[in-house]
């Protein structure tokens, strides 16, 4: 019996020092006293793994900074597993701060990167990461929002301008249907879902109303006729109800429509301006071809606006033991790399270059929106209500899938009775939030 | 002997005991799965469960599935009792019926997605023989979605209640049959008088197994549809709850929910078979 209680006991001690061995290979790491530093950084850039972007990008950064020694992870599933992973400690130093997290939960995950109001006179878009009037994030770069246009497929129909109403828009995609039976005039990718919540991303582009979000925090009815949302949905509901979208939207599949895109196939994806080098790079000979525009509708005061929003932020581990090292690369992304052009999207750095795609449309006129900040105190309130009412406004799939589904005759539901079912469950959540 | 148990034991412990005990927890709180605080709120998430009737509504599709299982056990046992008998490459058969439960689920969801896709491989093969006009959006048209996939789950379980039947009916004295065929009992016969009340409590056993699959169906659906087009289940519409409308409580009730579901029709399982073989 005794040897049999010592060989436990020295099985047990085995298993702890096996998963001691595990959790002590990161802090070993830490220790290193020699002058070089080794940061993690986590992100969701797994294309610039596999094309080593990222490795070029790190040469560069060693050029200025030779001590500090960069391990880049990128995740695939980024947004799902980095809120996993933030219940422990270990979440790199540097890293992109997920959506999900609340405002008022900054503090606890991530290190405070100075006041808002000295960061704001060198930076855009800093308002959805901050809280109380420090800033915990800075955008990797600004995403405009619009559609994805391939101009060719719009030309061979006939049509030498984007249109600038909805109505004019659903005609151009019919006459394209038309006229070329073969081309998907609008590509949704309803199996991908995330993609659909571009949809949303456009309403401060439709209205030219900064307070748009804003006003959606006390609107009992935000999807009734004559509104902002309505008008997105509704938009989508015609062109799937005409046949203007993939004949298969289950199985459709987002690598491949960048393809189809870039080879004529398809007219116009609505995402955002981030999508544009991805699509040129499947066919660099068309890539003049592939242009960004705003979704086709004029604001009240008859000027056209695109709406401007942050992508991922760039923030600092808490818990990081090397902050200092973290943040030289966070100020070398933001202010020296060419991260933002590269990803076709607009710099943080206030004054750098637009890029190409982009360019174009400011000299048509299009405006540029930024949404403005969430009330003081309010900053949670909007993911909250979004959260409680389970439409994933911005943020998934699910009720878009289900204005596609009615518009092609799937579900017997008609548009009218989403919007009412939406209508109730939002004002329900704002009910539900208020009283907690 | 201790000691041989001990690490199936500790891994138990941590990996099915302790998040089991943590998600009852969870359940009982409002917490969205990261934020470092949470409120204790009872059993409201059981009461939301219960009463709005989104939740459950799912479990229409888990029809299709438990439907599909007599499908799926028919199958199996066709071909359970056909290699029962002498059969030539016996051995081959049996690894060709058992071989789709040994892939990967993920697998599996991404060649029936590519099969039932438009213009894929389902879709040839019905050109090929002039079918074309019996062709459908296999996984798009909502009359016959749940059918693709339950068809999907029928191809990959098959081969498993197959293992279970031909090793019952194997283990059938194969003096019976003799004797029987002696009488001048023939397949048929043999198949309705020894072979079924031979394996009743299996049969019995893997139809429960069928009723707690069918209510739990997550992989396929996910990966080929994720959900979409009335392809929801309880299990996916959970997921969607924890991480996508991030209300992490209420999903853990969701969860505990189907875990008592499912304890209950096992109960129910061996409060039956205990009197069945009493008598």
């Amino acid at each position: 019996m005794k040897k049999r209680l010592a060989l436990l006991a020295g099985v047990s001690a085995a298993l702890v020092l096996l998963l001691g061995a595990c959790g002590s290979k990161d802090s070993g790491s830490g220790s290193a006293k020699d002058k070089t530093e080794t940061i993690t950084f986590i992100n969701h850039k797994t294309d610039w793994t596999t094309n080593g972007k990222w490795k070029e990008y790190m040469k560069e950064f060693n050029k200025k900074y030779p001590n500090i020694k960069v391990k880049i992870e990128t995740i695939t599933d980024y947004a799902g597993q980095m809120k996993t992973r933030m219940n422990s400690d270990q979440y790199g130093d540097l890293f992109m701060l997920p959506d999900t997290i609340k405002p008022k939960d900054y503090a606890h995950f991530v290190e405070p990167l100075g006041k808002k109001a000295t960061l704001e006179k060198k930076y855009l878009g800093l308002t959805n990461k901050s809280y109380n009037g420090t800033t915990y994030g800075i955008p990797s770069q600004l995403n405009a929002s619009g559609m994805v246009v391939n101009m060719k497929v719009f030309k061979d129909a006939g049509i030498k301008t984007f249109p600038k109403t909805t109505e004019g828009f659903i005609k151009a995609l019919k006459t394209i249907k038309e006229k070329n039976p073969e081309v998907t005039p609008l590509y949704t990718n309803y199996a991908a879902g995330w993609t659909l919540a571009n949809w949303d991303f456009t309403r401060p582009g439709i209205t030219g109303d900064k307070q748009v979000t804003n006003k959606l925090l006390t609107d009992k009815a935000p999807f009734t006729k004559g509104k902002v949302m309505y008008t997105i949905y509704d938009t989508l509901y015609q062109v799937a109800h005409d046949g203007l979208i993939e004949s298969d939207p289950t199985t459709s599949d987002w690598e491949q429509s960048k393809v189809d895109m870039a080879n004529n196939k398809i007219g116009v994806m609505v995402l955002g301006s981030w999508a544009v080098p991805q699509v040129q790079d499947a066919n660099k000979e068309n890539a003049d071809n592939i242009t960004f525009q705003t979704f086709p509708a004029t604001a009240k005061d008859g000027n056209q606006y695109i709406s401007v929003g942050a992508d991922y932020n760039y923030a600092i581990n808490v818990h990081s033991k090397h902050k200092a090292a973290a943040r030289k690369l966070l100020n070398w992304l933001v202010n020296d790399s060419d991260y933002a052009k590269d990803n076709g999207g607009l710099p943080t750095l206030k004054g750098a270059e637009y890029p190409e795609a982009l360019k174009s449309m400011q000299e048509s006129g299009v405006k540029l929106i930024e949404p403005a900040a969430a009330p003081k105190g309010k900053e949670s309130l909007f993911s909250e209500i979004d959260d409680a009412s389970e439409i994933g406004l911005d943020t998934t799939d699910k009720t878009k899938q289900r204005i596609i589904e009615a518009a092609v005759g799937n579900s017997k539901e008609s548009f009218n009775d989403i919007m009412k079912d939406l209508n109730t469950k939002w004002a329900d959540a704002i009910k539900t939030v208020g009283s907690n | 002997m201790v000691l041989f148990t001990v690490i199936p034991v500790i891994l138990l412990l941590v990996f099915s005991y302790y998040p089991l005990v943590k998600m009852i927890q969870y359940s009982l709180t409002d917490w969205d799965g990261f934020s470092p605080s949470s409120n204790f709120v009872g059993l409201k998430n059981y009461k939301t469960v219960f009463t709005n009737p989104t939740y459950f509504s799912v479990f229409r599709t888990s029809l299709y599935y438990f439907i599909a299982t007599f499908f799926q056990l028919g199958f199996a046992l066709l071909f359970a009792t056909l290699l029962s008998f002498k059969v030539k490459f016996a051995n081959f058969w049996k690894g060709v019926l058992f071989f789709p439960y040994l892939l990967n689920g993920v697998a599996i969801g991404f060649i029936f997605l590519y099969f039932y896709k438009q213009q894929g491989t389902l879709d040839t093969v019905m050109n090929f023989f002039g079918l074309h006009n019996q062709i459908k959006l296999w996984l798009g048209d909502r009359s016959i979605n749940n059918i693709s996939l339950a068809f999907t789950s029928v191809w990959r379980y098959t081969g498993f209640n197959f293992l279970i039947f031909l090793g019952a009916i194997q283990s059938i004295n194969p003096e019976v049959y003799e004797a029987a065929e002696m009488d001048g009992a023939n397949r048929w016969n043999q198949f309705k008088y020894i072979i079924i009340p031979g394996i009743k409590e299996i049969l019995f056993l893997n139809i429960i197994l069928g009723v707690s699959g069918s209510l739990s169906v997550f992989d396929i659906p996910y990966i080929m549809t994720s959900g979409s087009n009335g392809t929801n289940t309880f299990v996916i519409q959970t997921i969607d709850t924890a991480f996508k409308y991030n209300k992490l409580g209420l999903a853990s009730a969701m969860a505990i929910i189907l875990l008592l579901i499912v304890i209950v029709v096992t109960v129910i399982q061996r409060v039956a078979t205990r009197e069945r073989s009493a008598n």
